[in-house]
Formats: C-alpha cells, structure tokens, sequence
C-alpha cells in the first residue's frame, strides 16, 4: 500500500469513523437529558442548557476530525496526475 | 506554516476584524448596552418604589378599615342600647296607664254604687213617707166608714204586711 | 489559492490594491463591515428616543440585553454583569454573521478562521483579563499551579495548554460547523444544478440545508456565547470555591423547589 492509498483510507473513513461514535456519544446524551426532563419538568430549561453546551463539546471534535480531514484531502494529488501515472 | 496557509489564515485579515470587532464593541455599549441597561435599572428601581408604595397604602386601607368596623360596632351597641331603653320605657309607661285605667273603672263603679243606694235610700224614704200618708188616709177613711176596731186594726196590719213586703222586694231589684 | 466567493461586494474588493485584498482586507471582512454596520444602525436606532414605555426597536433591545444578564447573573455569579456588553456582542455578532450567508448576495464571515479565531483570541484575553482582575495576580499564578503544589511541574503545563485549547477549540467549533454547512449548501445547489440540466426540473436541493442554516447559526452563536461565560466562570473562581458554590445553588434550587411545592 503506497502513500496515496494509504492517505485516500485515513480521508475516506476517518472521519465517518468520528461521526459514527460521536452519533453514538450525542445520541445517549439525548436520551438522559430527555429522560431526566421527563423526570422533573420543572428542570427542563437548566437541563436543555446543559444538554446543548455538552452536545456542542461532543460535536466539536467531529469538528476537529472534519478540520484534518480537509488538511488531507488538501494533500491527496489530484485525480488527473493519477490518470496520467497510469497511462505512463 | 504551510497549514495556515491551506487553511486560508492570514495574520493582517485577523487583525482587521479584532479592529472590527473592538469598534463594534464601542459601539454597541454605547448605543445599546449602557442606555438599556440604563433604563432597565431605572425601571427596576421605580417598579421596587410602586410596589413598596402599594404595600404601604394596602396597610393604610387596612388600617382604616379596621378603625371603621370598630366605629360601626360601637355604634351598634349605642343603638341596641337606645332601643332597649326605649322598649323599657314603653312598659312602664304602659303599666302605669294601665293602673291609673283600673283605679279610674274602680272609683266609677264606686261612684255608681253610691248614687244608686242613695237613690234607693231616696225611695225608701219617699215611699215610707208616701205610705204613712197612705195609712194616714186610708184610716181617715176608715174612720169615716166607722169600722169596729178589731177589724181597723187587722186591716191596718195586714196593709202594713204588705207595704214592707213590697218595699222589700222593690229594693232587691234595684240591687240586682 | 484565493477563490472568489459569489457576493454582490466583490466590487469593493477589487478596487483595493492587490496586496491589500490578499493580506488584510477580503470579501468577508468587508461583509462583517456591513454587518457591524446593520448592529451599529440597529442599536442607534433602538435607543435614539428612549421612552419609559418601549416600543419597536428598544423593546427588542431590551429583552436582548435583559436576557444577556440573566444569563450572566446565572452562569458567571452575581458580578457577572460587566461581562454583559462584551458578551452580548459576540453573541449578537456571531448571530447575524451566522446568518448573513442567508441572505442572497452575502456570504458567511465566519466560514473562515479569519473571522472565528479573533472572536476567540479577544474572548481569551478578556477571560485571561478577568481573570487577573478577580483573583490578583497571585490567585491567577495560583489558579494555573493547582491544588497540590508539589504536582506544579505537571500542572503548569496541562493548564497553560488548557487553557488555549479553549479559544482555539472555540474558533475552530464555529468555522468548522458554517464551514461544513456552507460546503453541504453549495454542494447540495451544485447538485440541484446537475438535476436541472439533466431533467430541465428546477429543483431546489439545497432547500432543507438553508432551514437546517437556520437552526444551526443560532446554536452555534448561542454555544460560543455560552462557552465564553463558562470560562469567564472558570476563570473567576477557584476551584475549591467553584464547589461550594454549587453546592449552595444546588441548596437554594431545593428550597425553591420546596417553596414551589
């Protein structure tokens, strides 16, 4: 396995790999929150809050996978100069 | 270096929008947030002012309202006083009409009897002297017709009989 | 290297000379110009003729800035009115750059570190700021060597880092999130376009990324708020004391609570 198609797998599935456990991770902070809101309304607005601070801490490292996966995606060669390679 | 050019950084570009920001800053706590606040504050302390004073005139109506229900109830009792002095006034008042009514009926009928036994004394007398008179003429007459003695005399007493009979029985009807 | 972004002011930017366009002043900061423009019309206008009775414009404001102190008052701790103007203008700021792309003829600034990474260096500073301002400057020394002072070598360096993760986790949460949107959005129009030119059926495929725009614009303005109040909070207090204060507000929400039964 080269560089190229070693670089083509970390982009292509890094970061569905992220979103995938960070669904997961965001998805039971859901259901606790809505669970606990169930629990006592009364407490509803402190626990959306928190909910919506806590799910923007999870999906910020989704961001931060998105961010690298631009970096690669930058460094991947162009598809022409592959086209080329193989025609030579 | 190379990645802060792939990902578009540019130190001058940063600088000018910290610029932007800091002048946008300025402005907004300028023209909103130090007016606005302003005027919220303002508004806190005079809704805090309101409500003291409403509290303040709510015990001053609750005040007044209890001086005039103690008013109202003195006022009662003075009244109910009033009413049974009156109600105790009136009974006496009505017993004593009653007693001077009573004595009143008792001198009238006092009165009454003594008029008819005066009037009845009256006849008696009269007719007494009447049938003295009577007996005198009668006598007279007999005398006249000359009648023995025995007879004159029983007939004197028979109508003697008679006159105290119906002298009697003339007073116990006037009486009944 | 430097793309043209479809915006009705790329006028202006070209009748800049070349090494100001490319170095200092580019099509999004002359749309976070107009933006900044728009608030500053807006807040003059707001606040022009106060009135004891608000109408318009000032009662929008004062809800706004009403809101932003309780905000404060709650998250950062009683004192926590002087962050106010400061934080309620990253988060009107980032509110309307956030939807600024929306509009037709605009872009979204904050698609761009350039525009995100000030926002959070100037967040940075101010928390750096208040905090010295809060503790002194030996609490501030303190608050960065921890609780167990002979752990300092490890500590330092774990709370200096921490604590500019902070801006930068900040500025890249926001590019990343308008970044991704506006990426999906043109991808999304570009496959709308496809579509058309193969079935000649306008169909706009981008539409239900505009709504999820709206939705996501406002949180994520609302979460950069709520995270710079969070450090402001982190900043101010010790940690020690970050406790018992909470477990005095855990009391006080009891009694409330109690009260309220």
């Amino acid at each position: 396995m080269d560089y190229a198609s070693a670089l083509a797998l970390g982009v292509g599935f890094g970061l569905p790999l992220a979103v995938a456990f960070a669904a997961t991770a965001q998805g039971r902070a859901a259901a606790a929150a809505a669970e606990s809101m169930a629990r006592q309304p009364e407490a509803a607005g402190d626990i959306r809050g928190t909910l919506i601070i806590s799910l923007a801490l999870i999906e910020s490292l989704v961001i931060y996978v998105l961010l690298a996966f631009f970096l690669l995606n930058g460094k991947l060669p162009a598809i022409m100069d592959y086209v080329q390679q193989a025609g030579q | 270096m190379e990645v802060l050019e792939q990902l578009g950084i540019e130190p001058g570009i940063m600088v000018v929008n910290v610029v932007g920001f800091l002048i946008l800053l300025a402005l907004l706590s300028k023209f909103a947030f130090g007016p606005v606040g302003q005027i919220l504050d303002d508004r806190r302390r005079e809704v805090e002012a309101n409500l003291d004073e409403a509290e303040r005139m709510k015990q001053m109506a609750l005040a007044d309202k209890r001086a005039i229900e103690e008013e109202l109830e003195k006022v009662n009792a003075r009244a109910e006083e009033i009413l049974a002095e009156a109600e105790s006034e009136a009974a006496k008042r009505r017993s004593e009409i009653l007693a001077r009514a009573d004595e009143e009926r008792r001198r009238i009928i006092e009165e009454g009897e003594r008029a008819v036994e005066h009037s009845a004394n009256e006849a008696r007398r009269r007719l007494r002297a009447e049938t003295a008179e009577l007996a005198r003429e009668i006598s007279e007459r007999a005398l006249r017709l000359a009648l023995d003695e025995q007879r004159q005399a029983a007939l004197v007493e028979a109508f003697i009989a008679d006159i105290e009979q119906l002298a009697d029985g003339q007073s116990e009807g006037e009486r009944t | 290297m430097h793309e043209e972004h479809g915006s009705w002011l790329n006028a202006i930017v070209h009748m800049l000379p070349e090494s100001v366009q490319h170095h200092y002043v580019d099509i999004f900061v002359v749309n976070s110009w107009l933006v900044i423009i728009l608030l500053v019309l807006l807040a003059w206008l707001g606040t022009r003729r106060r009135q004891r009775k608000p109408a318009g414009l000032q009662n929008v404001w004062e809800m706004y800035v009403e809101w932003v102190r309780s905000f404060c008052r709650k998250e950062i701790g009683p004192d926590g009115e002087k962050h106010v103007p400061l934080l309620g203008t990253i988060f009107v700021y980032i509110l309307f750059l956030n939807l600024f792309g929306l509009v037709p003829g605009f872009i979204t600034p904050t698609m761009t570190l350039n525009m995100t990474l000030p926002l959070a260096v100037v967040v940075f500073l101010w928390v750096q700021w208040s905090g010295v301002a809060a503790l002194g400057v030996g609490g501030y020394i303190m608050h960065f060597v921890g609780q167990p002072v002979w752990l300092a070598p490890i500590n330092i360096p774990v709370h200096v880092t921490g604590e500019i993760a902070k801006p930068l986790s900040l500025a890249i949460r926001l590019f990343g999130n308008m970044f991704g949107e506006e990426t999906a959005l043109v991808q999304m129009a570009a496959l709308g376009a496809t579509i058309f030119a193969a079935t000649y059926i306008p169909f706009p495929v981008q539409f239900i990324n505009v709504a999820l725009h709206l939705l996501v614009g406002p949180i994520q303005a609302f979460i950069f708020f709520a995270l710079s109040a969070a450090y402001i909070k982190m900043a101010t207090t010790h940690e020690g004391e970050e406790h018992h204060e909470e477990g005095a507000g855990e009391h006080d929400e009891a009694q409330s609570a109690e009260q309220a039964v």
